[in-house]
């Protein structure tokens, strides 16, 4: 069984739930750490070790970024690589916005015209 | 700006009144930084998609300096230090925002951003985002720090072609000004 990782908020990254018991995997917040690799790389770690032993499990996807800088954003890409590499009917993308963001909007339409196969669901609050 | 320099000055002004000074790029003052012109510009009543842009653009831009610049320093943490200027104007009357900034850099970096520029100086909003999409398909899992686009991320935020020049100043150092209005 994979140990769940809960990372606080911070300045300048974002909270991170991966939960392995409930499915849940959750990024809330800005980010732009300054070694963005460093930051990311035990939770893509975890990510593909998640999708490898979880098998069709209900897995749900918050994803609740309100700002990240350019090194992040491929980090995300390479994220949404793996959801995509191990799509099942029962993963399922929230993907959050504050309502009337264009630029989170076309942020949303890109990764959903890129990632085809996944189920990505736009969320206005 | 001299080889030894190690002040840097970091600007902030509304109507050329200015209301933020920090003497150091590193991760901990762009934080700083950025909040402060984030909350100042709102307090403007600037319309937020402007203030977010600008957010974001001084957030990669510093950040670009504290990775690349010229004679930056990094301790066994990694914490970065380095040297630049970076300043912010608002132009009430034109409701125009300047993002300038300077540091330096080499010319192997120059000739870096020289390409970078002619391959996206004609594009479009669009067109500059296929272009990031691009950036992102072709760097899939190389798992390391840089983007390869931050100076697109930047370009795609100013209203019209930004101001850059390169000035030699000794061996293979150059000094980069960029400036960019949002």
């Amino acid at each position: 069984m994979m140990e769940n990782i809960l990372l606080e908020k911070t300045d300048d990254t974002p909270k991170v739930v991966l939960d392995y018991d409930k499915g849940v995997i959750e990024f809330e917040g800005e980010c732009y750490p300054e070694n963005t690799y460093e930051f990311f790389e035990p939770i893509i770690k975890w990510i593909e070790e998640y999708f490898q032993t979880s098998g069709d499990k209900e897995t749900t996807v918050n994803y609740k970024l309100t700002y990240f800088n350019s090194s992040t954003a491929q980090a995300i890409f390479d994220i949404f690589d793996i959801f995509d590499e191990h799509n099942h009917p029962n993963l399922h993308i929230n993907w959050y916005i504050t309502k009337g963001d264009r630029n989170a909007i076309k942020d949303f339409e890109e990764f959903k015209e890129e990632f085809e196969d996944l189920d990505i669901q736009l969320v206005e609050i | 700006m001299k080889e030894d320099s190690k002040e840097v000055e970091l600007s902030v002004s509304v109507d050329e009144y200015v209301i933020a000074t920090i003497k150091k790029i590193t991760q901990e003052s762009i934080i700083a930084t950025a909040k402060n012109i984030k909350k100042t510009l709102l307090e403007h009543n600037i319309e937020n998609e402007k203030v977010l842009s600008v957010y974001e653009a001084t957030i990669e831009i510093l950040q670009n300096i504290l990775k690349y610049a010229y004679g930056r320093k990094i301790d066994e943490n990694k914490t970065r230090e380095a040297d630049g200027e970076f300043s912010l104007t608002y132009n009430r009357m034109k409701n125009e925002i300047t993002l300038s900034a300077t540091n330096l850099i080499t010319t192997s970096q120059q000739k870096l951003i020289e390409q970078r520029i002619n391959e996206i100086k004609d594009l479009n909003e669009k067109e500059l985002r296929k272009y990031i999409r691009e950036k992102l398909r072709s760097r899939r899992h190389i798992h390391a720090d840089g983007s390869g686009f931050g100076f697109a991320t930047i370009i795609a935020k100013a209203k019209n072609t930004p101001d850059i020049t390169f000035e030699p100043l000794f061996g293979n150092v150059v000094k980069y000004s960029l400036k960019l209005v949002i």
